[in-house]
């Protein structure tokens, strides 16, 4: 027993020796420290929260054990092919060494190299932040131990897990190839294993059910979903201090694969068979009978010059390279992960939204979906196989005889780009398969050939241009691997150019604009772009091509120098004037777009765009408090020319002086790239026109006085022209023009949306942070009005192709054809909100009539689906918000779809709502058990109508509660009426899921609710589930009063409220004993901690069961920056399931559900009933803000 | 007409693998007698243009070929000392796709050249087998075929028997003389035997020089009458070799027969022998050596 140990020490000691004398390996350690300091220097890890914080160091340790596979790759390749490419294979089977010792005194040393070089960079994170900067504000205390842990808990199993594996492959097949595919597969593993966790942790795209998330947690080989999953909710200052501890799901998911890694090892000792391995599998036969001897030696004399082009050479060699590598097992292995990964791609990654809700799987949908990865994975698999092709010969040692052939280098040169170039497109096309039986699995009907065929020409051009690239670099470097890595370096070069300084798209080598595409909108205005800069790219990398094949290599391949000076020579003087051709293609087509992008159109890097906004900001803000009229009535004829991508406007402003100031200078300001434009003010001075920011000026010479008036005209003529980088201005395209009117109407006075928002980038340019302290007040009914509260009257003739269908604000009073355009007069029957937009496309239209308003749904014809619910759910919340808020202003409400690329899931402007395609029209809502996605949304923006729109409170901090989260609160309402309480709870898990994470990420300080400012995850998250507290506090009839008063007070007034008189009217409606929950809920940050007890039951005589169940409970609040706690006592809902209720919407029956008054942080209660209950929950419905919801359901003690 | 003048190439490392090399080979095979190492393969590559010599040039049938590789690659032969093939490929698709590169564009004569060429190396039965599944022999029968592809003015062979079974050897013999009836071919080797067998010319080659070149008779006559040899004892060698220019020595029956180039009769031990081109070779390298 003794010997043995000794033995295996032996070995594994001898192991580290051998890796440790490689220069691999320090090549590894120096770039795994690298990676760590970078880690350090560039403050990896959330906003907040230390370098060096337990959290952080977790986190960046298991980053770097992903790269670890690879360096684990090269050892256990070596390691399990030293005997056998050394010849001591015999030497080595023929001593006494057992095949246990044998085989994990390898895989030890192997592993223990690899742990070596992780330590090394744990060293580096530990020291790094001493040595680099790092603001000062993230470094906290040196805990060695936390190193330890992350090394100990997170990097040692997971290169056990990845090591088993490749070790495995190399020891069976003692291949090195097959070891590097293995690791390639084990990092493919963790790239799926990431899209498949990262559902549940992306930002909106998800059911945060925490049965979901348990399963992400323990199913991920590499752990970093178990670490999230207990972490996601941990504030910054708990991420500073606690260590994950290794338990639950974290200690599951380590175990778990552990053992698959101690199983995978078995198996390999089972299957490793000790003996050599049989040199080759292929028949050595020998000669056969002598064949017949035939007649002499015949010649076949040789053309001299066929043809110009040697077409068949060039297709015989085409055939053989392409055999090469589709035969090849590696391209077979990357065929299968490429499969799984659009698999996992197409199903779970861009068909499921928000809420848990999937949409319909378009083609252009499914193509998005396999054009990201592929571009990316392409250019793996290329870089891999030019080296493959460009070095076959030569590996094969082939070289001597195919370099003696008279056949020209491009013959070898065409046929192996021709080879490549077929991998992306084998890509391609399988994605294109895998999408479209996905489609076919889920009943959809509407595939089509176009998008998918598109991405031959959008994702493989580029990455056939890469590929000629590749094959020039592996030409000029000394061996493949240096080729791999110049390439790949290349490659992050260019796809990160911003980073290095390139970032116009001519200077980024295959680089194009990116082309956003809709089922409506086709390529809107990028396609010609695109085309053009393909062109400019291709000509280029012809040009390559010429100088690849005149550097190719033939025979023993001269030093670089002497090819390079050989050029000339070797390239001809066809290839010259072809290389000559492609030069002044490439120079046009170059000139042609460098035109378009920066002559004819603005071309701006971020940071110029920065300094811009900063300058305007500097220049103009100063003016912001001058008094300056309100827009009181709009009159606009527009003309849009969809196929031309150009719209004109003529429109007039009628201004008034609400202020009680006189205004000396009106000023207002255009997008600063609508160049053609004319202001003026009737009977007034010309303007000054500034330009740079598209700010025109007006010196009245008679300054208006207060109550005065005057009127704006303006014209302007906007076409899009030429090349663009990108930022496309797809206002008016061909089909889906959506034409706001903050992007094409002048606006007066400071445009505060110019502002640059990132507090780091304000103060580099010497801007002070935005100001948060603004006072905040109720509005006082007797003041002044608020110049900023402007409703208008709006009128307006809008013009399009005669094949499509105009929709502005308002009735519609007119409609008309002129030559061959369409007019559309709407006009606004009463004053509405200053925000309005013009949309223009071939629509199909539905509508209904619904008690005097007119509902209509205009949508792309083939986007039919939800129409109907769309209608039902409009109608209701018409009725709903009707009788319970006010009535509806308008005379017609309008749901109007746009195409997907707006940044906005709805908007919501007067008496109209425009969606996206893909977030209400395409959303399949065909499963009743999913989360009616399609109505809550238009509940929402309906409830806009009220809240936005009538009541619009000034730009204050809790503007957004009374926007948004009262439209949270409408939509309740309408899910509630259309299927019932129980359809509630599911979304507030959502809603309370967004608030949570929202937190957990917060950068400064959490504000309360009635301070809100741009935090979506507080006006939505925390918004919707106090609305439902509140609604169960007060009662839903007293809390529909109090909005109604609010509506009442203030809808289209001049005296626009804030959170504040919202919180005076709630008071005023709470009983006394309320009012303090509510201000906790709006005025505080409180956040509760519910969680059910240990429940048990008991079988009573008389029939029924009484139910115990223990109710833990607790709230804190945050004072000073400390949570501190508070008493506990209210009246929360307890509820008794007979099985288990999943998110309360579809089954499960409740047994027993009643308010209980929980005081002090452990409450028993007792209730009894019918039925043997199997779960109790607290707070099922989701009424309180609770940091960890997912223990509020408690499974009964059987009962007896 | 293969006239090669003044061919010289160092390897980067200082090696001179190739040092003032001159000679001018007409049609017929031509043999290549040298140890290893001596600069064969070196001079076989830059005639069949894969490297660059750093001086010299060469021209065939009046063409200069260092200025016009890819014209000396329309009539080339070549047959590497060592070669791999793609994996994978059948003999005959392989065969055929070398056939096309070479420029063979007619489809039936390069049918058939390919299938009298499997016919004439034996390997017809084995045509739809992978090249690189073959036998070490197979795949230099390989190597011959397709050397012969097309219509080469200039064959080059570097130690092409090597591996060869004694039956495919003499198959191969006949079928060099056959193509040398027309061609230039040259035949790298360091067998002597097959130089007398089949090489109506020839030279030694030795650090990268041309030690003596002919036809292999007159080289045998230069040596008529000056051979000697004796059998010794193992003991008696060392102090042989230091008396006289001992050309080889050989191990027969546990003696050693000890082989001396002398003008005279050495001693009384000596008897004349009669000379071969195995002592031609010897003698031309250990002129060399002494040189
Ligand atoms: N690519 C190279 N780089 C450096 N030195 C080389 C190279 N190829 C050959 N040499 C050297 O040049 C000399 C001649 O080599 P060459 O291969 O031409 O000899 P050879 O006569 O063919 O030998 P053999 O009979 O062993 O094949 C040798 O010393 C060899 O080491
Ligand atoms: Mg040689």
């Amino acid at each position: 027993m003794r010997a043995r140990t000794s033995v295996l020490r032996g070995i594994v000691a001898f192991e580290w020796r051998c890796h440790a004398r490689h220069l691999a390996f320090y090549a590894a350690a120096a770039g795994f420290v690298g990676m760590a300091v970078l880690l350090v220097a560039t403050g990896y890890g959330p906003d907040g929260v230390n370098v060096n914080s337990p959290y952080v160091v977790a986190q960046a340790m298991g980053l770097l054990s992903l790269p670890a596979v690879f360096v684990l790759t090269v050892f256990c390749a070596a390691s399990a092919l030293r005997d056998a490419e050394s010849g001591m294979t015999e030497i080595v089977y023929a001593t006494s060494v057992s095949r246990a010792q044998y085989l994990f005194g390898r895989f030890a040393g192997a592993l223990l190299a690899a742990l070596a070089v992780l330590a090394a960079a744990a060293i580096a994170l530990m020291v790094a932040p001493m040595l680099v900067r790092v603001s000062p504000e993230r470094l906290g205390a040196v805990h060695p131990a936390y190193y330890l842990w992350g090394l100990a808990v997170v990097v040692l199993p997971n290169l056990l897990f990845a090591g088993s594996l490749v070790f495995g492959v190399s020891a069976l097949t003692r291949s090195a190839r097959a070891s590097y595919v293995a690791g390639v597969f084990v990092y493919a593993l963790y790239l799926v294993a990431a899209t498949l966790i990262d559902s549940p942790l992306m930002a909106g795209s998800a059911p945060p059910s925490p049965g979901s998330l348990a399963r992400a947690a323990v199913l991920d080989p590499f752990g970093p979903s178990a670490f999230f999953e207990q972490t996601r909710y941990w504030t910054p200052a708990e991420r500073n201090v606690r260590l994950p501890s290794l338990s639950g799901h974290f200690l599951l998911n380590r175990m778990l694969w552990t053992g698959v890694s101690l199983a995978v090892l078995a198996l390999v000792h089972h299957l490793f068979a000790f003996r050599i391995a049989a040199r080759s599998r292929s028949g050595r036969a020998d000669t056969a009978a002598p064949s017949k001897h035939v007649g002499g030696y015949q010649t076949v004399a040789v053309p001299f010059r066929s043809s110009p082009v040697p077409w068949h050479a060039l297709l015989s060699a085409t055939r053989l390279e392409l055999r090469y590598v589709l035969r090849s097992w590696s391209f077979a292995g990357l065929m299968a992960l490429w499969i799984f990964f659009v698999g996992m791609e197409v199903v779970t990654g861009v068909n499921t939204l928000e809420y848990g809700t999937r949409v319909y799987p378009t083609t252009g949908l499914m193509a998005a979906a396999i054009g990201g990865p592929l571009g990316m994975i392409g250019i793996v698999a290329l870089a891999y196989y030019a080296a493959e092709l460009a070095w076959r010969e030569r590996a094969a040692r082939f070289d001597d005889v195919i370099d003696a052939t008279p056949a020209s280098s491009a013959v070898f040169h065409l046929s192996k780009l021709t080879a490549l170039c077929a991998i992306p497109v084998a890509l391609a096309l399988t994605g294109a398969c895998v999408g479209a039986a996905y489609q076919l699995s889920r009943g959809y009907e509407g595939i089509e050939m176009g998008p998918y065929l598109t991405l031959l020409y959008v994702e493989c051009l580029p990455l056939a241009l890469f590929a000629a690239a590749a094959l020039l670099v592996q030409t000029l470097s000394p061996n493949r691997y240096a080729g791999i890595v110049f390439s790949l370096a290349a490659a992050v070069v260019v796809r990160r150019g911003e980073a290095f300084g390139l970032n116009h798209a001519l200077v980024r080598y295959a680089g194009a604009p990116a082309l956003p595409r809709t089922d409506m909108g086709g390529w809107g205005q990028g396609g010609e772009s695109f085309a053009w800069f393909m062109a400019y790219w291709t000509s280029f990398a012809v040009l390559l091509g010429f100088l690849t094949f005149a550097l190719w290599r033939r025979g023993r391949a001269a030093p670089l120098i002497a090819r390079i000076s050989a050029v000339p020579r070797t390239l001809g003087r066809r290839g010259a004037l072809g290389a000559a051709a492609c030069v002044a293609l490439f120079l046009a087509t170059g000139a042609f777009v460098f035109h378009g992008t920066n002559v004819v159109n603005r071309y701006e890097t971020d940071a110029a765009r920065m300094d811009w906004k900063a300058a305007y900001e500097k220049a103009y803000r100063p003016f912001a408090a001058e008094p300056q009229p309100s827009i009181v009535g709009i009159r606009a004829n527009v003309d849009l020319y969809p196929a031309e991508r150009r719209y004109r406007i003529d429109g007039t402003y009628r201004l008034e002086n609400r202020t009680g100031r006189e205004v000396r200078d009106v000023w207002g300001s255009l997008p600063r790239d609508i160049q053609d434009a004319r202001i003026e003010m009737a009977g007034g001075p010309p303007a000054e026109h500034d330009a740079r920011f598209g700010v025109y000026r007006f010196r009245l010479s008679r300054p208006m006085a207060p109550g005065g008036t005057a009127e704006l005209r303006f014209r302007t003529d906007v076409a899009q022209r030429g090349v663009r980088t990108g930022d496309f201005d797809l206002s008016v395209v061909e089909n889906g023009s959506f034409l706001a009117s903050r992007s094409s109407f002048p606006a007066l006075g400071y445009r505060s949306s110019y502002e640059l928002d990132d507090p780091a980038q304000r103060r580099k340019r010497g801007l002070a942070g935005p100001s948060t302290e603004t006072a905040l007040a109720a509005t006082e009914p007797a003041g002044g009005a608020d110049p900023s509260a402007a409703w208008t009257s709006f009128e307006t003739t809008v013009s399009t192709s005669a094949d499509q269908v105009a929709v502005a604000p308002g009735a519609l009073a007119g409609e008309w054809r002129r030559g061959r355009r369409r007019y559309f007069r709407y006009v606004m029957d009463r004053p509405m909100t200053g925000q309005f937009a013009y949309v223009s496309a071939r629509y199909a239209v539905k509508q209904v009539r619904h008690r005097g308003v007119l509902v209509q749904v205009y949508y792309h014809p083939t986007h039919a689906y939800n129409v109907n619910r769309m209608l039902a759910a409009a109608t209701r919340s018409l009725d709903l918000f009707g009788a319970r808020f006010g009535p509806y202003p308008h005379r017609e409400l309008r749901i109007v779809e746009v195409p997907s690329y707006w940044g906005f899931g709805a908007l919501a402007l007067p008496g109209t709502v425009y969606f996206v395609e893909d977030r209400g029209f395409l959303t399949d809502a065909r499963d009743s058990a999913d989360l009616d996605l399609v109505t809550r949304r238009v509940a929402h923006e309906v409830g806009h109508q009220w809240w936005g729109h009538q009541v619009d409170p000034t730009d204050q901090p809790g503007a957004s509660m009374l926007v948004e989260t009262l439209a949270k609160y409408s939509e309740q309402m309408v899910l509630k009426e259309t299927h019932g309480e129980r359809a509630l709870p599911a979304l507030l898990a959502f809603d309370l899921d967004r608030y949570l994470r929202g937190r957990a990420g917060e950068e400064s300080v959490e504000a309360p609710l009635y301070r809100v400012t741009g935090e979506a995850y507080l006006y939505y998250g925390k918004g919707a589930v106090v609305m439902s507290g509140l609604r169960d506090l007060l009662g839903e009839p007293a809390l529909d009063r109090v909005l109604a008063r609010l509506v009442r007070e203030h809808a289209g007034s001049d005296h626009p409220p804030t959170s504040l008189d919202l919180i005076a009217l709630l008071h005023a409606q709470a009983p006394p004993e309320q009012r303090a929950l509510i201000d906790q809920w709006l005025r505080e940050v409180v956040v509760y901690d519910l969680a059910a007890g240990p429940a048990t039951c008991r079988r009573l005589p008389g029939g029924g069961f009484r139910v115990t169940a223990t109710v833990d409970a607790g709230k804190t609040m945050r004072r000073g920056g400390r949570d501190v706690p508070l008493p506990f006592d209210e009246a929360l809902d307890v509820a008794a399931f007979a099985a288990n209720p999943r998110g309360l919407a579809s089954a499960g029956r409740i047994l027993y559900s009643a308010k209980q008054q929980i005081r002090g942080p452990r409450t028993q209660v007792s209730f009894t009933v019918a039925q043997a209950p199997a779960y109790v929950a607290v707070d099922p419905y989701v009424h309180r803000v609770d940091r960890d919801p997912s223990d509020n359901l408690r499974k009964v003690e059987d009962c007896r | 007409m293969l006239q090669i003048t003044g061919l010289s190439k160092t390897y980067p490392h200082g090696v001179r693998a190739l040092d003032g090399v001159s000679l001018s080979i007409g049609a017929g095979l031509f043999g290549l007698l040298g140890p290893n190492g001596a600069g064969k393969s070196t001079l076989m590559r830059t005639l069949a243009t894969l490297q660059e010599p750093d001086s010299g040039s060469i021209t065939l049938d009046g063409m200069d070929v260092l200025r016009d590789p890819t014209g000396l690659r329309r009539r080339l032969g070549y047959l590497p000392q060592e070669f791999g093939v793609y994996p994978g490929v059948p003999a005959e698709v392989l065969l055929d796709h070398l056939a096309l590169l070479k420029g063979l564009t007619n489809a039936a004569q390069r049918r058939a050249q390919v299938s009298d060429l499997l016919h004439r190396t034996n390997l017809h039965a084995h045509r739809r087998k992978a090249v690189s599944s073959f036998s070490g022999g197979m795949r230099q029968r390989f190597g011959i075929a397709q050397a012969l592809l097309g219509d080469p003015r200039l064959v080059i062979v570097d130690e092409p028997t090597a591996g060869l079974d004694p039956e495919e050897r003499n198959r191969f013999h006949d079928l060099l003389s056959e193509v040398g009836e027309t061609v230039v071919v040259i035949l790298s080797t360091h067998i002597v035997e097959d130089v007398r067998q089949l090489c109506p010319r020839m030279a030694v080659l030795s650090h990268g020089r041309v030690l003596c070149e002919g036809e292999p008779a007159r080289l045998l006559d230069a040596l008529r009458g000056r051979l000697w040899q004796r059998t010794a004892e193992r003991g008696e060698v060392d102090s042989l070799r230091a008396a006289h220019a001992v050309l080889s020595t050989q191990r027969q029956a546990g003696r050693t027969l000890v082989r001396v180039l002398a003008d005279a009769r050495p001693d009384a031990g000596f008897a004349p022998a009669e000379a071969d081109l195995e002592d031609v070779y010897f003698s031309a390298l250990s002129a060399a050596r002494a040189a």
